[in-house]
């Protein structure tokens, strides 16, 4: 490996260390502070060397490929190699970055098992990002996938010339994964029939014959369970008996070789592959829906509440909106399933806020996603609203820090508003009188300061995207990453207690007279509250510029540059009023900059130290 | 003497009155027959007439008369005026005609008014006409004045504002408007012109309609597109491409016709175009052109006089929409001249639609070496809209067959099932736009993984000459206009068969001129005309003599050795001696060279007449002012074929 990509990896090594922090009850709150500030501020030179690192030699070497000799190639293949292992694909966009390089290599220099592995590696590298993809524009990445998988899995033509067992693996993988890239319900045809063909190849033993080394069992069964993902599309009924019958196929096929490993290894059954088999019986007509019920009920209650591995975090989190799903078929049902919805929502608000330090975070907000997205609010039941409390407060430390500080901010902003000119919040929570205003005056701060806490919530649909903050982001990464208001709009606006708090998740990053920021389909006119929107776009954009802990990328901004920023942006960016209100407000805004912070990861710190309130399961 | 049943075959049916009689002609004279005519005159029937004497039927004849003209007298019985004529017939009896003079007289009064009735109306039209023509003066004064304006007062800013180039630049362009628009204005007027003193002749021969549509539509889309409009194209049932025609005209026809349809169509209206064909049964090919808009329409009154000359409807005059009036008259005239038909219909604000029908000849071209297209299987993506649902059906007329993917999506799945099941595309037709994948990011991918030779073509109705650079960038081969013809799709493909490549290289390599070692001879009186033939000339490299008059080019080409010139290049009108008639004497010379160096005329009189006059003079082609560097050396090179120096 070249020096410089060593130096990348050592780094990278090192930054995993300093992010992995979590508050211990051994030290104080001051102390976990003051821990943080320092692990920030070691990460900085860190992150900039491996920012020389990408712009002097690996972006040089990207763009120069073809001129790259073959030992370049094999030091950049085995960095490569190096980076996937020490960082579990986290720095997913290099690893992307460096197989299409070596796929423009490959092709120039006809290394054609080179090229099949690097298709094979980009296509995945971008099915890396697929739980990202999913909540921003799917569209913008799965040809790409679709694009590099084909032509991978295009080589099964020249196979007998491929000699190299590991190249064939890879066109036998990419056939079958090339069903990956087919996720909306109207691509459901085209799934069938690639996974069809997929199964037909590897079950054809004149290939098996062929590469005698390739693990044929593995590949069959991970594409009979691709197939049974297309249950999804079974739910809206239209699927024809001939796709009916191939996703049963599929489901007892993995229901009858994890048995067999489950019995073998005497343990449980992988709870996905029950349910997988479970809904497939239901939707092929063997069982009924009550059946259907029972079998996942079973399956729920039997799960243990403190396993929080991936498949502990399946039962308890995953397979509830599975649940939920098909409690929305019917108004009857969410009725009917009153107290196992609640017990469902109580048990995993427990769950999560009981999380330990090393659970995964990303697999259990990625779990956690598809039961909020399904929420069904009961009368006196958990809100919606309780859970996104959790959601902010609980795992990712950066998004809670800076929700509590912006909504500190912003309630400050709006007491010196009141004050001074109330009139400027005129058609705040639709209140059209000043002094309806001020009569409402406790009501409104409360406001406020929750959709300062809620504003970032679609942050934490996007955790992968921060779990490893080894370099700056690619552009790509930049634009995934701003779906997160759409996201958090979208969760918010599901549910009564949220619902009014959806327009500032949806507005904050757009621009007071619309000419930029994001997204686009924010439109002032249409919003419920948009001076709530400006109120937090204000209190967000200080907070962001002036947090000197929770950025490792840039220094803070000092107060007169943000002030400077925001007269700048004064009616354009942001909204006259408010910058006016945060500009009479220079001295408090500043002392509060200092302060909030700390207390922000005080309030972080206490939070987890503290243990959730036992709660009686109905 | 004949039956009284052979004199009344002869004279029962006729208009006029007859009396047969016998000889000598006097009042003694018997009435042998007496036809129905004459017996109404009389008030008698006409047996009672036959039998008798003249004298007893006509008391005038009271004494015996030797004149055979009797009359006019006041014949008692009836009162009537009556006049007789004799004659002998016959050689035994005399025929009589017996007039009523006042019938007579009543009708030539009637000729009279009749006569009179006519000439007024031929005044009124002649002062109509006149009338027509003295607004038309005056509105064209008005026309002619306000672009000459616009140049002389562009021109004195220009002159005053020399050392500002941002200001020139800015006159220059509006000169170069208002000069254009100038001479479109003389361009119709003198058309109209020859055209009415049968000046014009068609000039006839081979044209793809393919070229003509594209070229009209060069013209019309940016005009559509500045007005926002929609222009829908249909092509139904284009089997035969090859026509003979007079090019210039046809585009005339389509091109007045769609201008105006733009011109009297709102922003964001709509304007359909439809072409169509139907073989008929001497073998020529009936096409019909159809322009249909949602513009502002016309008048029944202004409707019903639509093709006269010099007449604009009056909401257009106001409402400033430039013309001269001439071109619906030019336009039917020509189509007329063509043998075809126009008709027109429309409804005031809703629009017009107009139906041009021309019998055209077919042109049997050869397309054998397309059979080389034949068996091969090509994938289309047709991405929005419908502008490729032809596409199908006119690669099948080829033989070929194809895939179709909705969407980049769709295609990316085509080219990987085609992989894996081993099958080969022959090509890529994509249109530019697609609805899920940027067309941009898509053909690059798919350039990179199919290779360098796999042909990638574009359909598009934009213009190619804008996207070229970046599509060819993309990985584009080739380009086809939009609307599709079968000629256009099968000229793009067949470059990409073996065949095709082959006949390719050969053309390139035949293509590869060096003029640097050719001699050309400029015959032009005007200076600045001939400094810029020069300018634009020199840089081909190409030797070049310079003559200012035909005199002068007759000694400078008897000066120079046998064959020196490869190409003389000659102004028509010049002083001392024209270029007609020094083309004649050159032809006329006594040197090796003089029948056979290639004259080609060089002038602004762009009609088909002077190319048939200075073809008769001598010369061999027949180029338009200004100077197009492409078109001299294609002169260049058709007319010296194989002999390059």
């Amino acid at each position: 490996m070249n020096k410089y990509e060593t130096t990348y990896l050592d780094n990278t090594s090192k930054i995993m260390k300093l992010v992995a922090v979590t508050p211990t009850a051994s030290e104080s709150a001051e102390a976990f502070y003051t821990d943080c500030t320092k692990r920030t501020l070691a990460l900085r030179p860190l992150i900039a060397e491996n920012m020389t690192v990408l712009r002097d030699f690996l972006i040089p070497l990207f763009d120069d490929i073809l001129a790259a000799t073959p030992e370049t190639i094999a030091e950049l293949a085995e960095f490569d190699d190096a980076l996937v292992k020490l960082t579990k694909q986290a720095d997913n966009g290099v690893h992307y970055q460096i197989n299409c390089a070596l796929t423009v290599y490959a092709r120039q220099n006809n290394d054609r098992d080179l090229l099949i592995r690097s298709l094979y590696h980009s296509a995945m590298a971008l099915y890396n990002y697929n739980n990202i993809m999913r909540m921003t524009d799917p569209g913008k990445y799965h040809w790409k996938m679709r694009l590099l998988f084909g032509e991978a899995a295009g080589y099964i033509r020249y196979y007998d010339e491929l000699e190299n067992p590991e190249t064939r693996g890879y066109i036998h993988r990419s056939m079958s994964n090339l069903a990956l890239c087919y996720n909306s319900i109207s691509e459901a045809e085209p799934k069938f029939a690639v996974l069809r063909r997929a199964l037909q190849i590897l079950t054809d033993p004149s290939f098996q014959k062929k590469t005698p080394s390739l693990p044929w069992k593995l590949f069959i069964t991970k594409t009979h369970q691709e197939r049974t993902t297309l249950l999804g599309y079974m739910r809206y009924d239209t699927a024809s008996c001939e796709q009916q019958h191939e996703v049963m196929e599929s489901a007892e096929y993995v229901h009858h070789e994890q048995l067999l490993a489950a019995q073998e290894k005497n343990i449980p059954m992988q709870p996905q592959w029950l349910y997988a088999y479970y809904a497939a019986c239901y939707h092929c007509g063997i069982h009924n829906l009550a059946k259907l019920f029972e079998n996942l009920e079973q399956l729920y209650i039997s799960a243990s509440q403190t396993d929080y591995s991936q498949q502990g975090m399946y039962t308890n989190l995953f397979l509830p909106a599975m649940y939920t799903e098909y409690v929305r078929k019917d108004k009857r049902y969410i009725t009917n399933k009153t107290p196992i919805m609640q017990l469902i929502y109580q048990r995993a608000l427990r769950y999560v806020r009981n999380a330990p330090p090393e659970a995964h975070t990303e697999f259990l907000y990625s779990y956690l996603r598809p039961m909020l997205f399904n929420f069904i609010e009961y009368p006196n039941g958990i809100s919606l609203k309780a859970f996104a409390h959790e959601f902010i407060m609980g795992r990712h430390l950066g998004t809670c820090v800076h929700s509590i500080a912006v909504a500190q901010l912003a309630v400050l902003i709006l007491k010196h508003l009141l004050k001074s000119s109330p009139e400027a919040l005129l058609g705040i929570r639709g209140m059209l009188s000043a002094s309806e205003i001020t009569e409402n005056e406790e009501a409104l701060i409360s406001y406020i300061y929750d959709c300062g806490m809620l504003h970032d919530i679609g942050k934490l649909f996007f955790l992968q995207l921060f779990s490893l903050p080894n370099r700056q982001w690619l552009s790509f990464e930049i634009e995934m990453c701003e779906a997160h208001a759409l996201q958090g709009y979208r969760l918010l606006k599901n549910a009564p207690s949220t619902e009014e708090f959806a327009p500032v998740a949806f507005g904050h990053h757009r621009y007071y007279n619309e000419a930029g920021g994001y997204p686009k389909e924010f439109s002032r006119a249409e919003c419920a509250d948009p001076i709530a929107v400006d109120l937090i776009a204000v209190a967000d954009f200080i907070e962001y510029r002036g947090n000197e802990v929770n950025n490792a990328f840039r220094e803070a901004n000092s107060i007169d540059q943000i002030f400077a920023r925001l007269l700048e942006g004064r009616g354009t960016r942001f909204s006259p009023s408010i910058v006016d209100a945060v500009a009479s407000a220079r001295a408090e805004i500043a002392e509060l900059l200092d302060t909030a912070r700390p207390k922000a990861y005080q309030m972080a710190y206490k939070y987890s130290m503290t243990p959730p309130a036992n709660q009686t399961e109905p | 003497m004949k039956s009284y049943n052979e004199y009344d075959e002869m004279f029962g049916e006729s208009s006029q009155g007859y009396l047969v009689t016998s000889l000598p002609f006097s009042s003694s004279s018997t009435i042998i027959y007496a036809n129905n005519r004459a017996a109404s005159i009389l008030e008698l029937p006409s047996v009672s007439i036959t039998g008798q004497t003249l004298g007893n039927v006509f008391p005038v004849f009271s004494t015996s008369m030797g004149s055979m003209d009797v009359g006019p007298f006041r014949h008692e019985p009836n009162g009537s005026l009556l006049r007789l004529f004799a004659s002998p017939f016959n050689g035994d009896t005399c025929l009589v005609f017996v007039l009523d003079q006042n019938e007579a007289e009543r009708a030539s009064v009637e000729r009279l008014f009749d006569y009179q009735r006519r000439m007024n109306e031929a005044l009124e039209a002649a002062n109509a006409a006149s009338q027509a023509k003295t607004n038309f003066l005056s509105e064209m004064s008005h026309d002619i004045r306000t672009p000459m304006n616009a140049i002389i007062g562009m021109t004195d800013i220009a002159l005053n504002y020399s050392e500002d180039p941002a200001r020139v630049e800015d006159c220059l362009k509006k000169i170069r408007t208002a000069s254009g628009h100038l001479m479109e204005l003389i361009n119709e007027v003198l058309d109209m012109s020859r055209i009415e003193s049968g000046k014009v002749v068609l000039n006839e021969e081979h044209i793809q309609l393919a070229d003509q549509i594209h070229s009209i539509l060069v013209i019309i889309r940016p005009q559509t597109a500045e007005k926002k409009q929609k222009l829908h194209l249909n092509l139904c049932n284009i089997e035969h491409e090859n026509l003979i025609a007079d090019p210039t005209r046809l585009r005339q026809i389509f091109l007045n016709i769609l201008s105006n349809a733009v011109k009297y169509t709102g922003e964001g209206g709509e304007i359909y175009i439809s072409l169509e064909q139907e073989l008929m049964e001497d073998s020529s090919v009936m096409l019909t052109f159809r322009v249909k808009d949602n513009g502002i329409g016309m008048t029944p009154e202004f409707l019903a006089k639509i093709f006269q000359p010099f007449e604009r409807e009056a909401s257009s005059t106001i409402s400033r929409i430039e013309g001269t009036g001439l071109g619906m008259a030019i336009t039917k005239k020509l189509i007329e001249m063509m043998g075809g038909t126009i008709k027109v219909t429309s409804v005031l604000n809703e629009g017009s639609e107009f139906t041009i029908a021309i019998p055209l000849k077919r042109y049997e071209a050869d397309t054998s070496h397309f059979c080389a297209l034949s068996g091969r299987h090509v994938l289309i993506i047709q991405g929005d809209g419908n502008k490729l649902t032809t596409l199908p059906q006119l690669l099948s007329g080829l033989n070929i067959t194809c895939d179709i993917a909705a969407d980049g999506n769709q295609a990316i799945d085509k080219i990987n099932d085609a992989d894996i099941s081993g099958r080969e595309y022959f090509a890529l037709l994509t249109t530019d736009h697609l609805k899920d994948i940027d067309i941009a990011q898509l053909l690059p991918d798919i350039r990179a993984r199919k290779g360098r030779d796999f042909p990638i073509l574009m359909l598009s109705e934009n213009n190619w000459s804008e996207m070229e650079y970046l599509m060819t960038k993309l990985g584009v081969n080739s380009f086809i206009p939009l609307p599709l013809f079968k000629s256009r799709l099968a000229e793009a493909l067949y470059p990409f068969t073996k065949e095709g490549h082959t006949a390719k290289e050969g053309q390139q390599k035949r293509g590869v001129t060096d003029y640097s070692k050719n001699r050309l001879l400029l015959v032009e009186d005007n200076m600045l005309n001939l400094e810029i033939a020069k300018e634009i000339l020199s840089m081909t490299n190409i030797m070049i003599d310079t003559a200012t008059n035909g005199e002068e080019a007759i000694t400078t080409f008897c000066e120079k050795p046998l064959f020196y010139y490869d190409l003389i290049l000659m102004d028509i009108k010049m002083p001392v001696m024209d270029g007609l008639e020094a083309t004649r004497r050159i032809r006329k010379l006594k040197r090796l060279d003089a029948a056979q160096v290639p004259i080609v005329a060089m002038t602004a009189n762009a009609f088909e007449e002077d190319r048939q006059i200075s073809i008769e003079a001598g010369m061999n082609a027949h180029i338009t002012k200004p100077l197009d560097v492409e078109q001299v050396l294609s002169c260049l090179d058709n007319l010296n074929q194989g002999t390059h120096k």
